[in-house]
C-alpha cells in the first residue's frame, strides 16, 4: 500500500527495467513447487507422527506455489499482449559482469579451503572489482591482498573467527 | 515503577567503559553500512552478526543496539545528498530532503533528519521500556491459535498490503516459505527437502538468506547495470550543521507528529517503516498545502524531512518492543535481530523478561545510549559519512562481497552455506530485476517455522477441528484488524487507480 504512488516512483523512476514479463520468476516459483512436491512424495514420515504431520504445511505451500506459477504466467502473457510501451534507450543488462561475478564466487568457494582465506579472499575482491569495471591490475591486486589480509588479522587473529589458513598455513 | 528500577539496572550494566565502546563501535559500523546505497539497517545487523560471535551475549546485544539505530541514521544521509536513499524507509524523507540540499540547505536537512531520527527513536524506546513488561505479561496468555493468527497477519500484511502488486508480494512469500521448509521437522523428526545433504538438516540459515538476497543480490544488480550512466552527484554537505531557532520551531511539530504516526506501526507486523514514513510525508504535505505559502515541492520543506525521519525511527523503536515481548519480528531488521537472539540460545517472547531479564534491560538501556551516540556522530559529522560514497564503485562492492562471504562462512564454517549464498544472491538479483519485493521472503523464512508449529499445535489441541483457528476474542480481534487493513489497502488502490485514469 502506498498512499502516494506517484511520488514513490520519483527517485527510482529510471530504475525499473522495461517490463519483460514475469516468466523468469514463474520458472523460479515452479522450481520451488516441483522441489517441494518431489520432497513430499519421497518423504519418510515416522509412524509416530499424528495429524497434522510433517507433510501438512509444505503441502499448503506447494499448492500456493502452483497457484502463483499460473498467476505469474497469466500476468506475463497479459503484459506481453499490451501495446509496446515506448522504451527508453537503455544500454541493457551487462550479463557478462553478472556471470563473471557469479563465476568468481564459485571459484572462491572451491578454492577457499585449499588456498586459505588470504589468497582466496584476494581473488574474490579482485574478481568482483574487475567485473565491475576496474582495470588497474597491480593496484587492484595490492588492494585486494590488503583487504583480505586485514580481514584475516582483525577477524581471525583479533576476534578469533575460524578462517581457513590454506597453503599459507603450511609455511 | 518496577520497570524504571530494571531500566536503572540496565543502565548500570551498559554504562561500563567497555560496553560504551561496544555501543559506539556498533553505531559507527551501523551508520557506515546504512550510508551505502542499497544496504539498510537489516543488512547492517546481518553483516555485523559474525563480528559479535566471539563476544558474550550482553556485549553482543549492546553492540547490536548501536547497529540497529545506526543503519537508520545512515540511510537518510545518502538520500539527502545523493537522491539515492540507502533503504526503502528513507525514500519518503528524500523528496524534500534532496530539494533542501539542492538549494544549499544540505546541513540543515541532515540535522533535521538526525534530530528527527533521535526524537522518534527516543520516544518509542521510552514507551518500550515503560510498557514492555505489561505487554509481555499479557502475551503469556496467548495460545497457539493467537500466535498463528499473528504470523498470518504478518504474511498477508507484507505480501498483499505493503507490496505494490499482490501477485508479486505473494510470490516472494511463497519462495520464502519454500526456503523455510528445508530441514528436520522439529515435531516429528522427519527429514524434509534436504536432498540428503547433512548440512541442510538444520535448515537454511536466516543469515545466509538475508546476506544473499540483500547484499549479493544488490552487488549483482549493480553489476548488471554497469553501463547505465550514473548521473548522481554528491552534494557537498558541509557548513553550519545546526538549526536556527526558527527552523527548530518549525520542525518540532513534524517530529512529534511523525513519532505519533510511527509508534503504532512498529507494534504490528507490516514489514517495516515504509507505510508510516509515507503516511507521515502525506500528512505533512497536506498540512502544508493548507498554509498561505506552501513550501513542499519548491525549495524543500523542513517538515517533509522531519516527519518521515522520526516516523521511521519510532517504528524501529516499537518494533524492538514487539520482538522482545511477543517474539514477533515486525520488520526485516527485527527478523535478523531474532536470528541473533537465537544464535545465543535465547528465544524472544513473553518469557524472555523472566529468563534473561538482565540482558533485555541492558539492551533497552543500550538503545538509549546508542541514540545519544548516534546523534553526536551524525549531527556534526554527517557530511563526513557521505565521503564513504566517494569510494569507487568496484572497490565498494568488492568490499561488500568480501564481507558477505566472510559473514556467511564464519557463521558455520560451511562451504554448503557459501554455495547457497551464491544461489540466493542470484535469486535476489532476479527478484530485483522483476520488481519482486524482498521483505516478504525474509518474513516468511523467519516466521514460516513459527507459523507451522503454531498451526499444528492448534490442530493437535483441537483434534483436527479447523474451527479452533477462530476460537477466542484475541484471535478474532487480530483477524479483524487484518480485514480492516485489507479493506483500507483495496480502497486506496481503487481510489488511486481512479485518480490515475
Amino acid at each position: 500500500m502506498s498512499t502516494q504512488p506517484e511520488e514513490r516512483t520519483e527517485p527510482e523512476a529510471a530504475e525499473n527495467p522495461p517490463a519483460t514479463g514475469s516468466f523468469a520468476i514463474a520458472a523460479v516459483v515452479l522450481g520451488v513447487a516441483v522441489y517441494l512436491t518431489q520432497g513430499l512424495l519421497t518423504m519418510e514420515v515416522p509412524s509416530t507422527a499424528d495429524f497434522p504431520g510433517p507433510r501438512f504445511f509444505p503441502t499448503v505451500v506447494a499448492v500456493l506455489a502452483y497457484i502463483l506459477v499460473v498467476a505469474l504466467i497469466v500476468q506475463g502473457v497479459r503484459n506481453r499482449a499490451l501495446p509496446a510501451q515506448p522504451t527508453r534507450t537503455s544500454p541493457g543488462t551487462d550479463w557478462a559482469a553478472v556471470a563473471g561475478i557469479v563465476a568468481t564466487l564459485i571459484v572462491f568457494t572451491l578454492l577457499l579451503r585449499p588456498l586459505g582465506w588470504i589468497l582466496a579472499g584476494m581473488l574474490l575482491f579482485y574478481g568482483v572489482a574487475y567485473f565491475l569495471g576496474s582495470r588497474r591490475l597491480v593496484f587492484d591486486l595490492g588492494l585486494a591482498l590488503g583487504v583480505s589480509s586485514i580481514v584475516q588479522l582483525v577477524f581471525s587473529a583479533g576476534l578469533g573467527l575460524n578462517l581457513p589458513a590454506g597453503v599459507l598455513g603450511m609455511i | 515503577m518496577e520497570s524504571l528500577g530494571h531500566l536503572a539496572d540496565g543502565f548500570g550494566t551498559a554504562l561500563t567503559p567497555i560496553n560504551i565502546l561496544w555501543v559506539f563501535l556498533g553505531a559507527l559500523m551501523g551508520t557506515a553500512v546504512g550510508v551505502l546505497p542499497g544496504l539498510g539497517s537489516a543488512m547492517a545487523v546481518a553483516l555485523l552478526l559474525p563480528v559479535t560471535f566471539t563476544l558474550d551475549p550482553t556485549a553482543a546485544f549492546i553492540m547490536f543496539a548501536g547497529v540497529y539505530y545506526g543503519g537508520l541514521f545512515g540511510d537518510s544521509i545518502t538520500g539527502i545528498l545523493l537522491n539515492t536513499p540507502g533503504n526503502s524507509t528513507a525514500i519518503a524523507g528524500t523528496f524534500e530532503g534532496h530539494k533542501m540540499a539542492l538549494n544549499g540547505r544540505a546541513p540543515q536537512a541532515l540535522a533535521t533528519s538526525a534530530i528527527g531520527a533521535f526524537t522518534g527513536g527516543l520516544l518509542a524506546t521510552t514507551l518500550v521500556a515503560l510498557f514492555s513488561p505489561f505487554l509481555a505479561e499479557a502475551a503469556t496468555s496467548f495460545g497457539p491459535a493467537e500466535f498463528f493468527a499473528l504470523t498470518v497477519v504478518a504474511f498477508i500484511a507484507t505480501a498483499a498490503i505493503v507490496a505494490d502488486s499482490v501477485i508479486k508480494g505473494m510470490t516472494a512469500l511463497g519462495i520464502g516459505l519454500g526456503i523455510a521448509m528445508v530441514g528436520i521437522d522439529t515435531q516429528s523428526g522427519a527429514l524434509r527437502f534436504t536432498a540428503g545433504v547433512p548440512e541442510l538438516f538444520d535448515g537454511i540459515s536466516v543469515l545466509v538468506v538475508t546476506v544473499g538476497l540483500l547484499a549479493l543480490g544488490e552487488v549483482l544488480y549493480i553489476a548488471s547495470r554497469r553501463r547505465h550512466s550514473d548521473n548522481t552527484s554528491l552534494i557537498n554537505g558541509t557548513g553550519r550543521p545546526f538549526l536556527s531557532r526558527a527552523e527548530f520551531r518549525e520542525a518540532l511539530p513534524a517530529w512529534l507528529r511523525g513519532t505519533a504516526i510511527g509508534v503504532p506501526f512498529g507494534a504490528i507486523p507490516v514489514g517495516g517503516a515504509e507505510i508510516p514514513t509515507f503516511l507521515s510525508y502525506g500528512v505533512e504535505r497536506n498540512l502544508d498545502s493548507k498554509q498561505p505559502e506552501p513550501q513542499f515541492g519548491k525549495q524543500g520543506a523542513i517538515r517533509g524531512v522531519a516527519g518521515p525521519e522520526s516516523a521511521g525511527n519510532a517504528t524501529a523503536g516499537t518494533a524492538m518492543g514487539a520482538l522482545l515481548t511477543l517474539g514477533l519480528p515486525t520488520s526485516a531488521t527485527a527478523a535478523i535481530m531474532l536470528a541473533a537472539f537465537q544464535q545465543y540460545g535465547l528465544q524472544p517472547g513473553p518469557l524472555l523478561f523472566d529468563r534473561a531479564g538482565d540482558l533485555v534491560w541492558a539492551l533497552i538501556a543500550s538503545l538509549f545510549i546508542g541514540l545519544v551516540v548516534l546523534l553526536i556522530l551524525n549531527l556534526p559529522f554527517a557530511p563526513l559519512w557521505a565521503q564513504l560514497l566517494r569510494v569507487p564503485k568496484p572497490y565498494l562492492y568488492a568490499g561488500i562481497t568480501t564481507f558477505a562471504v566472510l559473514g556467511t562462512y564464519a557463521a558455520a564454517s560451511s562451504l554448503i552455506d557459501l554455495a547457497l549464498l551464491v544461489a540466493i544472491g542470484l535469486l535476489g538479483f532476479l527478484m530485483r530485476r522483476h520488481d519482486i519485493p524482498l521483505a516478504p521472503v525474509l518474513i516468511a523464512v523467519i516466521l514460516g517455522p513459527l507459523a507451522e508449529t503454531e498451526m499444528r499445535r492448534t490442530l493437535a489441541i483441537s483434534e483436527g477441528s479447523y474451527a479452533a483457528f477462530f476460537d477466542g476474542p484475541i484471535v478474532l480481534i487480530i483477524y479483524g484488524v487484518m480485514l480492516v487493513g485489507i479493506a483500507v489497502a483495496v480502497f486506496t488502490r481503487i481510489r488511486n487507480r481512479g485518480a490515475a485514469a
